[in-house]
Protein backbone atom coordinates (compact mmCIF):
# COMPACT_ATOMS: atom_id res chain seq x y z
CA UNK A 1 0.00 0.00 0.00
CA UNK A 2 1.20 3.25 -1.04
CA UNK A 3 1.25 5.93 1.80
CA UNK A 4 -0.62 8.61 1.24
CA UNK A 5 1.31 11.87 0.83
CA UNK A 6 -0.87 14.13 3.22
CA UNK A 7 -1.01 17.94 1.82
CA UNK A 8 1.06 20.56 3.98
CA UNK A 9 -1.10 22.52 5.96
CA UNK A 10 -2.44 25.37 4.30
CA UNK A 11 -4.76 28.01 5.37
CA UNK A 12 -7.98 26.62 4.98
CA UNK A 13 -10.39 30.02 5.04
CA UNK A 14 -8.01 32.15 2.23
CA UNK A 15 -11.44 34.24 1.37
CA UNK A 16 -11.96 35.45 4.90
CA UNK A 17 -8.33 36.61 5.48
CA UNK A 18 -8.39 40.43 5.47
CA UNK A 19 -5.60 42.11 6.21
CA UNK A 20 -6.45 45.65 6.16
CA UNK A 21 -10.55 45.77 6.63
CA UNK A 22 -11.80 44.36 10.33
CA UNK A 23 -15.04 43.30 9.76
CA UNK A 24 -17.21 44.56 13.12
CA UNK A 25 -19.42 41.63 12.82
CA UNK A 26 -17.05 38.90 13.80
CA UNK A 27 -18.81 38.44 16.54
CA UNK A 28 -21.26 36.70 13.95
CA UNK A 29 -19.16 34.73 12.44
CA UNK A 30 -17.64 33.10 15.83
CA UNK A 31 -21.12 30.55 16.10
CA UNK A 32 -20.40 29.80 13.11
CA UNK A 33 -16.75 28.71 13.18
CA UNK A 34 -17.53 27.06 16.13
CA UNK A 35 -20.05 24.49 14.88
CA UNK A 36 -17.86 24.20 11.60
CA UNK A 37 -15.71 20.46 11.56
CA UNK A 38 -12.33 20.97 13.16
CA UNK A 39 -10.59 21.47 9.70
CA UNK A 40 -8.39 18.41 8.78
CA UNK A 41 -4.57 19.44 8.79
CA UNK A 42 -5.88 23.05 10.53
CA UNK A 43 -3.72 23.48 13.94
CA UNK A 44 -5.52 25.05 17.10
CA UNK A 45 -2.89 28.18 17.17
CA UNK A 46 -3.15 29.69 13.90
CA UNK A 47 -6.89 29.41 14.21
CA UNK A 48 -7.15 31.08 17.27
CA UNK A 49 -4.83 34.09 15.59
CA UNK A 50 -7.53 34.18 12.10
CA UNK A 51 -9.96 34.53 14.85
CA UNK A 52 -8.13 37.54 16.47
CA UNK A 53 -7.64 39.48 13.39
CA UNK A 54 -11.25 39.39 12.90
CA UNK A 55 -12.51 40.64 16.08
CA UNK A 56 -11.60 44.60 16.61
CA UNK A 57 -9.03 45.31 19.12
CA UNK A 58 -11.26 47.77 21.08
CA UNK A 59 -13.88 44.80 22.38
CA UNK A 60 -10.52 43.33 24.12
CA UNK A 61 -9.36 46.52 26.40
CA UNK A 62 -10.18 45.94 29.51
CA UNK A 63 -9.04 48.04 33.23
CA UNK A 64 -5.94 46.76 34.66
CA UNK A 65 -7.11 48.08 38.54
CA UNK A 66 -9.66 49.33 39.96
CA UNK A 67 -9.82 53.20 39.73
CA UNK A 68 -8.58 54.20 43.56
CA UNK A 69 -10.70 56.44 45.60
CA UNK A 70 -8.09 59.35 45.24
CA UNK A 71 -8.52 59.35 41.36
CA UNK A 72 -11.85 59.03 40.96
CA UNK A 73 -12.28 62.04 43.42
CA UNK A 74 -9.77 64.30 41.03
CA UNK A 75 -11.11 63.50 38.23
CA UNK A 76 -14.83 64.73 40.01
CA UNK A 77 -13.52 67.73 41.07
CA UNK A 78 -14.82 69.80 37.95
CA UNK A 79 -18.02 68.35 38.08
CA UNK A 80 -19.39 70.32 41.10
CA UNK A 81 -21.97 72.54 41.39
CA UNK A 82 -21.50 76.53 40.67
CA UNK A 83 -22.85 79.14 42.63
CA UNK A 84 -24.99 81.79 41.60
CA UNK A 85 -23.10 85.59 41.47
CA UNK A 86 -26.35 87.12 40.26
CA UNK A 87 -28.09 87.60 43.45
CA UNK A 88 -29.39 90.89 44.31
CA UNK A 89 -32.09 92.69 46.82
CA UNK A 90 -35.61 92.98 45.84
CA UNK A 91 -36.45 96.82 45.83
CA UNK A 92 -39.99 96.54 47.25
CA UNK A 93 -39.15 93.83 50.33
CA UNK A 94 -34.95 93.38 50.71
CA UNK A 95 -35.59 89.81 50.44
CA UNK A 96 -32.99 88.00 48.22
CA UNK A 97 -33.62 86.87 44.82
CA UNK A 98 -32.21 86.51 41.23
CA UNK A 99 -30.84 89.60 39.05
CA UNK A 100 -33.64 90.38 36.32
CA UNK A 101 -36.00 88.02 37.72
CA UNK A 102 -39.52 88.60 39.84
CA UNK A 103 -38.92 88.72 43.02
CA UNK A 104 -41.06 85.26 44.31
CA UNK A 105 -42.18 86.75 47.80
CA UNK A 106 -43.40 90.10 46.58
CA UNK A 107 -45.10 88.62 43.17
CA UNK A 108 -47.18 85.93 46.07
CA UNK A 109 -48.38 88.44 48.31
CA UNK A 110 -49.30 90.44 45.04
CA UNK A 111 -50.75 87.83 43.47
CA UNK A 112 -53.00 86.77 46.98
CA UNK A 113 -53.66 90.10 47.43
CA UNK A 114 -55.55 90.67 44.14
CA UNK A 115 -56.90 87.07 44.91
CA UNK A 116 -58.43 87.89 47.76
CA UNK A 117 -59.78 91.62 46.72
CA UNK A 118 -61.31 89.30 43.83
CA UNK A 119 -62.94 87.18 46.22
CA UNK A 120 -64.06 89.74 48.65
CA UNK A 121 -65.60 91.66 45.35
CA UNK A 122 -67.07 88.23 44.05
CA UNK A 123 -64.73 87.13 41.69
CA UNK A 124 -64.34 89.72 38.53
CA UNK A 125 -61.32 88.17 36.99
CA UNK A 126 -59.22 85.37 36.30
CA UNK A 127 -56.14 84.65 38.34
CA UNK A 128 -52.82 84.08 36.36
CA UNK A 129 -52.94 81.00 34.29
CA UNK A 130 -50.33 78.71 34.17
CA UNK A 131 -49.89 77.64 30.53
CA UNK A 132 -47.68 74.26 30.32
CA UNK A 133 -48.31 72.94 26.94
CA UNK B 1 -25.58 78.95 13.49
CA UNK B 2 -29.16 80.43 13.80
CA UNK B 3 -27.80 83.61 12.16
CA UNK B 4 -31.23 85.87 10.84
CA UNK B 5 -33.90 83.12 11.66
CA UNK B 6 -36.86 84.60 13.05
CA UNK B 7 -38.85 81.87 14.49
CA UNK B 8 -38.66 78.86 17.20
CA UNK B 9 -39.68 75.95 15.99
CA UNK B 10 -40.62 74.31 19.48
CA UNK B 11 -39.92 70.87 18.34
CA UNK B 12 -43.30 70.85 17.17
CA UNK B 13 -44.75 70.26 13.53
CA UNK B 14 -46.34 73.78 12.28
CA UNK B 15 -49.59 73.03 12.65
CA UNK B 16 -49.05 72.16 15.94
CA UNK B 17 -46.93 74.88 16.48
CA UNK B 18 -49.15 77.72 15.23
CA UNK B 19 -52.41 76.23 16.91
CA UNK B 20 -50.10 76.26 20.07
CA UNK B 21 -48.79 80.06 19.95
CA UNK B 22 -52.99 81.15 18.91
CA UNK B 23 -53.96 79.74 22.18
CA UNK B 24 -51.31 81.37 23.67
CA UNK B 25 -52.07 84.72 22.53
CA UNK B 26 -55.87 84.11 22.82
CA UNK B 27 -55.11 83.15 26.85
CA UNK B 28 -53.39 86.50 27.29
CA UNK B 29 -55.85 88.50 25.79
CA UNK B 30 -58.45 86.69 27.60
CA UNK B 31 -56.27 87.03 31.46
CA UNK B 32 -54.15 89.47 30.65
CA UNK B 33 -51.33 87.80 32.69
CA UNK B 34 -49.74 84.26 31.97
CA UNK B 35 -47.31 82.20 32.90
CA UNK B 36 -45.08 80.01 30.50
CA UNK B 37 -41.66 79.26 29.06
CA UNK B 38 -39.37 81.86 27.94
CA UNK B 39 -38.85 81.05 24.78
CA UNK B 40 -42.92 80.64 24.06
CA UNK B 41 -43.30 83.93 25.82
CA UNK B 42 -41.05 85.40 23.51
CA UNK B 43 -42.99 84.43 20.29
CA UNK B 44 -46.55 84.70 22.11
CA UNK B 45 -45.60 88.52 22.48
CA UNK B 46 -44.65 89.11 18.96
CA UNK B 47 -48.00 87.61 17.69
CA UNK B 48 -50.21 89.07 20.91
CA UNK B 49 -48.39 92.59 19.28
CA UNK B 50 -49.71 92.40 16.03
CA UNK B 51 -52.64 91.52 16.93
CA UNK B 52 -53.75 94.40 18.83
CA UNK B 53 -51.80 96.81 16.08
CA UNK B 54 -54.62 94.89 13.85
CA UNK B 55 -57.44 96.02 16.79
CA UNK B 56 -56.03 99.65 16.94
CA UNK B 57 -56.48 100.08 13.02
CA UNK B 58 -59.82 99.02 13.33
CA UNK B 59 -61.25 98.34 10.18
CA UNK B 60 -62.85 95.37 8.48
CA UNK B 61 -60.58 93.03 7.30
CA UNK B 62 -58.90 93.56 9.92
CA UNK B 63 -61.23 92.26 12.50
CA UNK B 64 -61.71 89.23 10.02
CA UNK B 65 -57.69 88.77 10.25
CA UNK B 66 -58.05 88.55 14.11
CA UNK B 67 -61.09 87.07 14.35
CA UNK B 68 -60.05 84.11 12.44
CA UNK B 69 -56.54 84.16 14.48
CA UNK B 70 -58.34 83.84 17.85
CA UNK B 71 -59.62 80.96 19.17
CA UNK B 72 -62.32 82.41 21.08
CA UNK B 73 -64.32 84.49 18.59
CA UNK B 74 -65.92 86.66 21.69
CA UNK B 75 -62.53 87.93 22.86
CA UNK B 76 -61.82 90.09 19.39
CA UNK B 77 -64.58 92.91 20.07
CA UNK B 78 -62.31 93.10 23.92
CA UNK B 79 -58.91 93.83 21.51
CA UNK B 80 -60.83 96.09 18.97
CA UNK B 81 -62.26 98.36 22.03
CA UNK B 82 -60.93 98.05 25.41
CA UNK B 83 -57.43 97.36 24.20
CA UNK B 84 -57.16 99.71 20.96
CA UNK B 85 -58.37 102.10 24.02
CA UNK B 86 -55.75 101.60 26.08
CA UNK B 87 -53.17 101.32 24.04
CA UNK B 88 -54.26 104.26 21.74
CA UNK B 89 -51.24 106.23 22.66
CA UNK B 90 -48.77 104.00 23.00
CA UNK B 91 -46.70 103.20 19.97
CA UNK B 92 -45.59 99.23 19.91
CA UNK B 93 -44.82 97.39 22.88
CA UNK B 94 -48.52 96.58 24.57
CA UNK B 95 -46.77 93.37 26.20
CA UNK B 96 -44.14 93.01 28.98
CA UNK B 97 -42.29 89.46 29.65
CA UNK B 98 -40.75 88.77 32.85
CA UNK B 99 -38.50 85.97 34.38
CA UNK B 100 -39.06 84.13 36.92
CA UNK B 101 -36.73 81.47 37.34
CA UNK B 102 -36.84 77.69 36.56
CA UNK B 103 -39.95 75.05 36.64
CA UNK B 104 -39.47 72.58 39.18
CA UNK B 105 -39.86 69.90 36.75
CA UNK B 106 -37.53 70.43 34.11
CA UNK B 107 -35.58 72.97 35.24
CA UNK B 108 -37.66 75.30 31.90
CA UNK B 109 -36.88 79.10 32.42
CA UNK B 110 -40.34 80.04 32.45
CA UNK B 111 -41.34 84.09 32.49
CA UNK B 112 -44.77 85.87 33.36
CA UNK B 113 -45.99 87.89 30.14
CA UNK B 114 -48.44 90.60 30.91
CA UNK B 115 -50.46 92.99 28.90
CA UNK B 116 -48.92 96.18 29.78
CA UNK B 117 -50.70 98.64 31.81
CA UNK B 118 -53.49 95.39 32.72
CA UNK B 119 -55.34 95.97 36.34
CA UNK B 120 -53.22 93.40 37.68
CA UNK B 121 -49.40 95.06 36.09
CA UNK B 122 -46.88 93.98 37.87
CA UNK B 123 -44.10 96.80 37.23
CA UNK B 124 -46.60 99.09 38.74
CA UNK B 125 -46.93 97.10 41.78
CA UNK B 126 -43.12 96.56 41.67
CA UNK B 127 -42.71 100.24 41.52
CA UNK B 128 -45.06 101.49 44.23
CA UNK B 129 -43.32 99.06 46.46
CA UNK B 130 -39.54 99.97 45.28
CA UNK B 131 -40.80 103.39 45.93
CA UNK B 132 -42.04 102.93 49.52
CA UNK B 133 -38.67 100.71 50.46
CA UNK B 134 -36.93 103.33 49.74
CA UNK B 135 -38.26 106.35 51.11
CA UNK B 136 -38.51 104.62 53.87
CA UNK B 137 -34.72 103.46 54.16
CA UNK B 138 -33.96 107.43 53.93
CA UNK B 139 -36.28 108.14 56.49
CA UNK B 140 -34.54 105.09 59.09
CA UNK B 141 -31.17 106.14 57.93
CA UNK B 142 -32.05 109.59 58.53
CA UNK B 143 -33.72 109.56 61.98
CA UNK B 144 -33.83 105.77 63.16
CA UNK B 145 -36.34 103.12 63.06
CA UNK B 146 -38.57 103.82 66.27
CA UNK B 147 -38.73 107.95 64.88
CA UNK B 148 -40.16 106.59 61.84
CA UNK B 149 -42.35 104.41 63.11
CA UNK B 150 -44.13 107.11 64.93
CA UNK B 151 -44.29 109.24 62.64
CA UNK B 152 -44.45 107.52 59.23
CA UNK B 153 -43.76 108.65 56.01
CA UNK B 154 -45.79 111.79 54.99
CA UNK B 155 -45.96 113.63 51.74
CA UNK B 156 -45.62 110.54 49.15
CA UNK B 157 -47.75 112.33 46.73
CA UNK B 158 -45.30 115.34 46.77
CA UNK B 159 -42.49 112.90 46.29
CA UNK B 160 -44.42 111.42 43.12
CA UNK B 161 -45.20 114.13 41.26
CA UNK B 162 -41.60 115.64 41.82
CA UNK B 163 -39.71 112.64 40.52
CA UNK B 164 -41.90 112.31 37.80
CA UNK B 165 -41.34 115.79 36.31
CA UNK B 166 -37.28 115.00 37.01
CA UNK B 167 -34.90 114.53 34.53
CA UNK B 168 -32.75 111.06 34.74
CA UNK B 169 -28.76 112.74 35.46
CA UNK B 170 -31.60 115.31 38.78
CA UNK B 171 -30.89 114.19 42.10
CA UNK B 172 -33.90 113.11 43.70
CA UNK B 173 -35.51 111.30 46.89
CA UNK B 174 -35.58 108.01 44.41
CA UNK B 175 -32.75 105.92 42.61
CA UNK B 176 -32.45 106.91 39.42
CA UNK B 177 -33.90 103.25 38.14
CA UNK B 178 -37.12 103.77 40.30
CA UNK B 179 -37.40 106.93 38.97
CA UNK B 180 -37.34 105.60 35.56
CA UNK B 181 -39.73 103.06 36.52
CA UNK B 182 -41.73 105.37 38.04
CA UNK B 183 -41.96 107.96 34.89
CA UNK B 184 -42.87 104.93 32.56
CA UNK B 185 -45.55 103.05 34.35
CA UNK B 186 -46.99 106.60 35.17
CA UNK B 187 -46.77 107.98 31.38
CA UNK B 188 -49.82 106.27 29.15
CA UNK B 189 -52.16 105.71 32.25
CA UNK B 190 -54.62 108.56 33.72
CA UNK B 191 -54.91 111.05 36.48
CA UNK B 192 -55.57 108.35 38.58
CA UNK B 193 -52.45 106.19 38.24
CA UNK B 194 -50.44 108.11 40.52
CA UNK B 195 -53.13 108.23 43.13
CA UNK B 196 -53.34 104.54 42.79
CA UNK B 197 -49.36 104.22 43.02
CA UNK B 198 -49.41 106.74 46.32
CA UNK B 199 -51.80 103.96 48.17
CA UNK B 200 -50.05 101.49 47.12
CA UNK B 201 -46.72 102.49 48.42
CA UNK B 202 -48.36 103.88 51.52
CA UNK B 203 -49.85 100.63 51.77
CA UNK B 204 -46.66 98.80 51.46
CA UNK B 205 -44.73 101.15 53.92
CA UNK B 206 -47.16 99.53 56.79
CA UNK B 207 -46.36 96.09 55.66
CA UNK B 208 -42.31 96.78 55.92
CA UNK B 209 -42.65 98.65 59.35
CA UNK B 210 -45.64 96.03 60.61
CA UNK B 211 -43.08 93.16 60.17
CA UNK B 212 -40.09 93.92 63.25
CA UNK B 213 -43.43 94.81 65.25
CA UNK B 214 -45.05 91.54 64.78
CA UNK B 215 -41.50 89.94 65.64
CA UNK B 216 -40.90 91.14 68.66
CA UNK B 217 -44.36 90.65 70.05
CA UNK B 218 -44.06 87.24 69.00
CA UNK B 219 -41.24 86.77 70.75
CA UNK B 220 -42.18 88.44 73.95
CA UNK B 221 -44.83 86.00 73.72
CA UNK B 222 -42.32 82.95 73.65
CA UNK B 223 -40.95 84.08 76.82
CA UNK B 224 -43.73 84.33 78.84
CA UNK B 225 -45.50 81.17 77.36
CA UNK B 226 -43.68 78.01 77.31
CA UNK B 227 -46.56 76.42 76.44
CA UNK B 228 -47.50 76.21 72.54
CA UNK B 229 -51.70 77.55 72.57
CA UNK B 230 -53.68 78.29 69.81
CA UNK B 231 -53.13 82.02 70.03
CA UNK B 232 -49.72 81.70 68.73
CA UNK B 233 -49.55 79.11 65.62
CA UNK B 234 -45.74 78.09 64.60
CA UNK B 235 -46.56 78.99 60.99
CA UNK B 236 -47.25 82.50 61.49
CA UNK B 237 -43.90 82.67 63.65
CA UNK B 238 -41.79 80.93 61.05
CA UNK B 239 -43.53 83.23 58.39
CA UNK B 240 -41.93 86.29 60.25
CA UNK B 241 -38.57 85.22 60.81
CA UNK B 242 -36.13 87.19 58.77
CA UNK B 243 -34.96 84.62 55.67
CA UNK B 244 -31.08 84.47 54.99
CA UNK B 245 -29.96 87.33 52.12
CA UNK B 246 -32.81 89.65 53.52
CA UNK B 247 -32.51 92.94 54.43
CA UNK B 248 -34.49 95.35 56.34
CA UNK B 249 -35.14 98.99 55.47
CA UNK B 250 -31.84 101.50 56.12
CA UNK B 251 -29.49 98.43 55.87
CA UNK B 252 -27.29 99.27 52.99
CA UNK B 253 -25.59 95.86 52.61
CA UNK B 254 -25.15 93.72 49.06
CA UNK B 255 -27.55 90.70 48.65
CA UNK B 256 -24.31 88.72 47.44
CA UNK B 257 -21.89 89.75 50.42
CA UNK B 258 -24.45 88.77 52.79
CA UNK B 259 -25.56 85.64 50.89
CA UNK B 260 -21.25 84.85 51.09
CA UNK B 261 -21.64 85.42 55.08
CA UNK B 262 -18.05 84.75 56.91
CA UNK B 263 -16.03 83.80 53.00
CA UNK B 264 -16.98 87.80 51.88
CA UNK B 265 -14.68 90.21 51.77
CA UNK B 266 -12.98 90.38 55.03
CA UNK B 267 -12.00 94.06 54.68
CA UNK B 268 -15.19 95.56 55.03
CA UNK B 269 -16.77 93.66 58.20
CA UNK B 270 -15.46 94.86 61.90
CA UNK B 271 -14.77 91.49 64.01
CA UNK B 272 -16.41 93.43 66.66
CA UNK B 273 -19.94 93.57 65.08
CA UNK B 274 -21.38 90.09 64.10
CA UNK B 275 -24.19 90.59 61.90
CA UNK B 276 -26.69 88.10 61.28
CA UNK B 277 -27.26 88.20 57.38
CA UNK B 278 -28.34 90.81 56.10
CA UNK B 279 -30.08 92.84 59.71
CA UNK B 280 -28.47 96.01 60.19
CA UNK B 281 -29.34 94.94 63.83
CA UNK B 282 -27.72 98.25 65.54
CA UNK B 283 -30.93 100.30 63.60
CA UNK B 284 -33.81 97.51 64.52
CA UNK B 285 -32.65 96.26 68.12
CA UNK B 286 -34.28 99.32 69.55
CA UNK B 287 -37.02 99.18 67.98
Amino acid sequence: MAALALPAARPLLPAFRLPFARPIFAGAFLPALQVAPKPFGFSLQSAWESLIELIPPFLLAVPKKKVSHSRKSMRSANKGLKDKQNLVHCPGCGSAKLAHHLCPNCYSSINRGFKARSKESGQPSGAVVEIAE
Amino acid sequence: MKHGVAFRKFSRPTAHRMLMLRNLVTSLIKHEQIKTTLPKARDTARLAEKIITMGKKGDLPAYQRANSFLLEPKLTPKVFKELAQRYADRVGGYTRIHKFGNRPGDNAPTAVLELVDNPRDLKFEMTARAVAWELLSKKVQQVGPKTALDSGIQGVEGVVQREQALGPKERGLLREKTRWSLQKVLRFRGKDASVELRRKAEDHIDTLLAKPLALKEIAEQKLKADVQSEDTPLAGRKALRLKAGEVLPGSGESALRAAQGALGAEGSRKWVHRPKLGIDTAAWSSL
